[in-house]
C-alpha cells in the first residue's frame, strides 16, 4: 500500500512540474494577436505612459483595428537590448532602427521583414523623397520607413547662453576649437560646477567637414572630393581630433573621468556641459534648452549634406518575428499622417501632460509622468509636431526647405553589400571600440598609441573593407551615370 | 577514494535490502540529473551556431554552414594570444595568492581561542563574498576615481603627482589580485577552517609534548593534513582557469579600453564580441573554444596530480 502511495505521489509530482512548465509556455503566447508591440529608445521611467497608451489605442482601434503596446528602453542600452530581442525572436512588431541600431546591421542579420508591398500602397510612400527611399532600399526591397525630419545634418556647436553672455563670447567669430580656448579657460577657472566641453560622447569631436561624409560602419568614409574611400582613422581629422582631445584633457576642459563614465546623460540633462556638439538643424539649441532647462544657443560649424547616414538615421522597422507586418506598416503610416496620434505620442494627453495655447502651440505640464524630451524626430513625421514655447514659428517650413535644397551625397541610393567582408568588419569594429573612448577621453597622449591603433586596424583588415567598398561604389557610379 | 567506493558496493550487495530500494536513490538523483540535462546538455545544441553564419530569418538549423570560419576569426585576431595569456596568468595568480591567503586566514581563525572573536572575524571576512561585483566596482572606483578618488586625494596631499588609474595598465594585475582575494578569502578560509577542526587534536598534544613549536606544528602536522583538500580545490579552480570572473574583469576595470592589454580576458572579449559586433556565430565559437581549452586544462592538471599522488586526483 505504502509503495503504491509513493508511486502515485511521485507521478503527481511529475505531473505538476510538467503542468507548471506548460503553463509557463502558455503565458508567453497569450498576447493578443491584435496588439502591436512597439519598442522605442526613450527614458524608460515614465509612470504616465499607460494613460497615454490608452489614448493611442482609442485612435488605432478606430482607424486600423489594433492595439499598441508602447515600450521604452533607455537609449544607452537600446542597441544591446534590441540585438538580443531580435536574436531571440521576442515578441515585437515595430522597433526604432537608425543611429542606435543601423539599418545596414539589421539587414545583414536578416532581422527585418520585407515591407515593400505594404508600404507602396500607403499614403506615407508619397510623402517621402525619392532619394531617401532609394537609400533605404536593399536589392529592391524596403525594410524600414524613414521618419520625416531634417535629412541633411551638419554639426552645430551648442552653448549655454548665460555663459556666452557672461564671458562675452562672440559666436560669429567661432570657426575652430582654437577660438574657443580663451572662453573655456574662463569657465574652467570661474565656474567650478560646470564642465566646458563634453567628451566621451557620440557627438564630441572637432569642427571637421569629413564628419559629414558617407561613413560605413564608422570605419571607412567616402570622400567626395577625390572620389576615394578612405579609412576614417587615417584621415587627417582622425589624428587631429585625438590630439585635440588630449590637449583639452590636459587643460581641464573635459571631465577627468571621461574614460570611465559610461553614461553621462544625467550631466547632459542637468546642463553641466557649457558646450556640446549636436546635429545642426533649425531648433537644435531650443531642443537642448527643453532637455536641460537652461537656455542654449547654437552655431552651425559644419554645413550638412544629405548622405546615406542622415537618410537612414531615424526610421521604424518591422522585425521578422512580427505576426502582423501589414498592420504594423499601417500603424507607421498612421504615425506619419495622423497629426493627433503623432502629437499624442510626442506630448501625451492634452490637459494631463500638456496644455494647448493655440492651434499649433502647446505648453508642457512639468512632472506629469510622460515626456519624450523633445525627441519627436524619433518616429513619424516631425513636421506635424506642435510647437513648444521655445521653438520659433515656421520652423518646420524652414526644415523642409533645407531638406529640399540640401546638397546631396553623390552616392545617395548606394547600399553596401557586405557579405564578403563581415569578418573584417567585426574585427575592425572591435579595434575601433577599444580605442574610440581612449581617443575622446583624451587621457593618453595619442603620439603613444595612435600608430598602434592604425596598425591593429590594418591587421584586422581595414584595407580589405576599404577596397571592397571602393569597388562597389565605383560599380554603383558606373551603373548610375 | 576508489577503494572506499568499492567497499560500499560490496556491502550494499551483501546486505541485499538496499538493492531493492535502489530505484528510490535513482529517483532522488533524477531531479538534479534533469536539471543538468535541461540546463547544461540541451543548450549545448546551440554550439552549432558557431559553425554557421547565423541569420535571424533562417533560424539556427536553416542558416548556412561555414565550417571553421568563425574560429579563424578568433585565432587570426590580434587579441587571441593577449587574452589567453591574461586569462591564464591572472587566474594562476589568483589561485596561488587565494590559496595561500585562505590557508593563512584559516590558521589564524584556528588559533583564536575565543568563540566570539572567531565569529566576529569570520563574519567580517565573509561579508565581501555576498557583495555583487557591481557594488565592489563602485567601491574600487571610490578609491581610484581620477578626480575624487581617495587614493588620489591622499597622493595629492603628500604632493605626489596623481595617477590616472584607469589609463595605466601596469597597476592592474595588482589591483585585480587584491580585489579578488579580498572578496573570496573569507569563504575559502571557512572550508580550510572546517578541515582544521577535523584534525585529531591528539596529534597536537603529542607534538607539544615532544616540544614542537607552533611553526613546526603547522609545517609537520597541519599542512600535510590540508594538502588533499588544497589539491582538490586547486584542481577545481584550474578547471575554471579559462573562465575568468566576468564581474571582476568587466565591472571593476569599468571596461576601460586603455587597460585591455592586461585586463582583457576571454569572458570580457566574448561579451564585447557579442555586444559590439552583435555577431552570434562569432560569440558562440569564442565560447566553445573557451570550453574546449578549459576541459583540456582540467585533464592535464588531473593527470599531473595523479602522477604525483593518485589519492589527491579528482578522477
Amino acid at each position: 500500500m505504502k509503495k503504491v502511495l509513493k508511486r502515485v505521489m511521485s507521478a503527481l509530482l511529475c505531473a505538476t512540474m510538467l503542468a507548471g512548465a506548460m503553463s509557463l509556455c502558455a503565458c508567453e503566447k497569450k498576447a493578443d494577436a491584435e496588439t502591436l508591440v512597439w519598442y522605442m529608445p526613450a527614458d524608460a521611467n515614465q509612470p504616465g505612459k499607460d494613460a497615454v497608451v490608452e489614448e493611442i489605442n482609442k485612435i488605432t482601434q478606430e482607424k486600423i483595428g489594433v492595439n499598441i503596446d508602447l515600450r521604452f528602453i533607455d537609449e544607452s542600452s537600446y542597441n544591446q537590448r534590441l540585438e538580443m530581442m531580435l536574436a531571440s525572436g521576442e515578441e515585437m512588431d515595430l522597433c526604432f532602427i537608425g543611429y542606435l541600431y543601423t539599418l545596414q546591421n539589421a539587414i545583414r542579420k536578416e532581422a527585418l521583414t520585407d515591407i515593400t508591398e505594404y508600404v507602396k500602397n500607403l499614403e506615407v510612400y508619397d510623402t517621402i523623397d525619392e532619394d531617401i527611399w532609394k537609400s533605404c532600399t536593399y536589392e529592391g526591397k524596403l525594410y524600414a520607413v524613414p521618419n520625416i525630419q531634417i535629412m541633411s545634418m551638419g554639426t552645430a556647436a551648442v552653448f549655454r547662453k548665460d555663459m556666452v553672455d557672461k564671458y562675452g563670447l562672440d559666436l560669429d567669430s567661432v570657426n575652430s576649437y582654437n577660438d574657443l580656448i580663451p572662453f573655456f579657460e574662463k569657465i574652467r577657472d570661474n565656474e567650478p560646477d560646470l564642465i566646458p566641453e563634453r567628451a566621451g560622447a557620440c557627438f564630441a569631436g572637432e569642427f571637421d567637414k569629413t564628419r559629414t561624409y558617407d561613413v560605413f560602419y564608422d570605419l571607412v568614409r567616402y570622400n567626395p572630393e577625390n572620389d576615394k574611400v578612405e579609412v576614417s582613422a587615417e584621415m587627417p581629422g582622425g589624428y587631429n581630433r585625438a590630439v585635440l582631445c588630449h590637449e583639452f584633457y590636459q587643460k581641464g576642459f573635459v571631465r577627468k573621468d571621461a574614460a570611465t563614465v559610461t553614461d553621462d546623460t544625467a550631466d547632459l540633462n542637468a546642463g553641466r556641459y557649457v558646450q556640446t556638439n549636436d546635429a545642426s538643424k533649425p531648433g537644435d539649441a531650443e531642443e537642448r534648452t527643453r532637455m536641460t532647462g537652461h537656455e542654449y544657443v547654437s552655431k552651425e560649424v559644419v554645413p550638412g549634406i544629405m548622405s546615406y547616414n542622415t537618410a537612414t538615421a531615424t526610421m521604424l522597422g518591422v522585425p521578422l518575428q512580427s505576426k502582423n507586418p501589414e498592420k504594423a506598416v499601417e500603424f507607421i503610416n498612421l504615425l506619419h499622417t495622423d497629426k493627433d496620434l503623432y502629437n499624442l505620442v510626442v506630448f501625451g494627453v492634452e490637459g494631463v501632460n500638456y496644455k494647448k495655447i493655440s492651434d499649433e502651440r502647446v505648453e508642457r505640464i512639468e512632472n506629469s509622468g510622460y515626456d519624450m524630451k523633445a525627441k519627436g524626430w524619433k518616429f513619424g513625421n516631425q513636421f506635424n509636431q506642435y510647437l513648444t514655447p521655445e521653438l520659433p514659428d515656421g520652423i518646420w517650413e524652414k526644415t523642409k526647405e533645407i531638406n529640399d535644397n540640401a546638397e546631396r551625397s553623390e552616392i545617395l541610393g548606394f547600399f553596401l553589400d557586405d557579405s564578403m567582408i563581415t569578418t573584417e568588419i567585426s574585427q575592425c569594429t572591435k579595434v575601433r571600440q577599444e580605442y574610440s573612448k581612449r581617443i575622446s577621453a583624451g587621457v593618453e597622449d595619442p603620439a603613444e598609441y595612435y600608430d598602434e591603433y592604425l596598425d591593429k586596424l590594418k591587421k584586422a583588415g581595414v584595407y580589405t573593407i576599404r577596397d571592397e567598398v571602393q569597388r562597389q561604389i565605383d560599380e554603383f557610379k558606373k551603373n548610375n551615370n | 577514494m576508489k577503494e572506499v567506493i568499492k567497499q560500499r558496493k560490496v556491502s550494499t550487495k551483501s546486505k541485499g535490502t538496499l538493492g531493492n530500494r535502489k530505484w528510490q536513490l535513482y529517483g532522488m538523483m533524477a531531479i538534479p540529473l534533469l536539471f543538468v540535462i535541461v540546463f547544461s546538455y540541451i543548450p549545448m545544441f546551440g554550439i552549432i551556431i558557431g559553425f554557421k553564419d547565423y541569420k535571424y530569418s533562417r533560424g539556427i538549423l536553416g542558416s548556412e554552414w561555414v565550417g571553421l570560419k568563425n574560429f579563424e576569426f578568433m585565432v587570426k585576431s590580434n587579441d587571441f594570444w593577449n587574452i589567453t595569456r591574461n586569462t591564464i596568468l591572472l587566474n594562476l595568480l589568483f589561485i596561488v595568492v587565494g590559496v595561500i591567503s585562505a590557508v593563512v586566514v584559516a590558521l589564524i581563525f584556528y588559533e583564536l581561542k575565543s568563540r566570539i572573536a572567531t565569529k566576529v572575524y569570520q563574519t567580517i571576512f565573509i561579508t565581501p563574498h555576498f557583495l555583487s561585483w557591481v557594488v565592489v566596482a563602485y567601491m574600487v572606483y571610490a578609491l581610484l576615481s581620477p578626480e575624487y578618488g581617495t587614493i588620489n586625494k591622499i597622493l595629492g596631499a603628500f604632493g605626489i603627482s596623481q595617477i590616472n588609474w584607469y589609463s595605466e595598465p601596469k597597476w592592474w594585475p595588482l589591483i585585480l589580485t587584491i580585489t579578488n582575494t579580498w572578496k573570496i578569502v573569507g569563504m575559502d578560509s571557512v572550508i580550510y577552517y572546517a578541515a582544521l577542526m577535523g584534525i585529531d587534536s591528539t596529534l597536537y598534544e603529542a607534538a607539544e609534548v615532544d616540544g614542537a613549536g607552533k611553526l613546526k606544528i603547522v609545517k609537520n602536522i597541519i599542512l600535510p593534513c590540508l594538502v588533499p583538500l588544497i589539491a582538490i580545490l586547486t584542481i577545481l579552480k584550474i578547471g575554471n582557469i579559462f573562465r575568468a570572473d566576468f564581474g571582476l574583469f568587466y565591472q571593476v576595470t569599468r571596461d576601460s579600453g586603455a587597460l585591455y592589454s592586461v585586463t582583457d580576458v576571454i569572458d570580457t572579449y566574448l561579451y564585447r564580441t557579442l555586444t559590439v559586433t552583435g555577431d552570434m556565430s562569432l560569440s558562440t565559437s569564442v565560447g566553445f573554444l573557451q570550453s574546449i581549452v578549459g576541459m583540456v586544462l582540467v585533464l592535464i592538471t588531473n593527470y599531473i596530480t595523479r602522477k604525483i599522488n593518485p589519492d589527491n586526483a579528482l578522477f
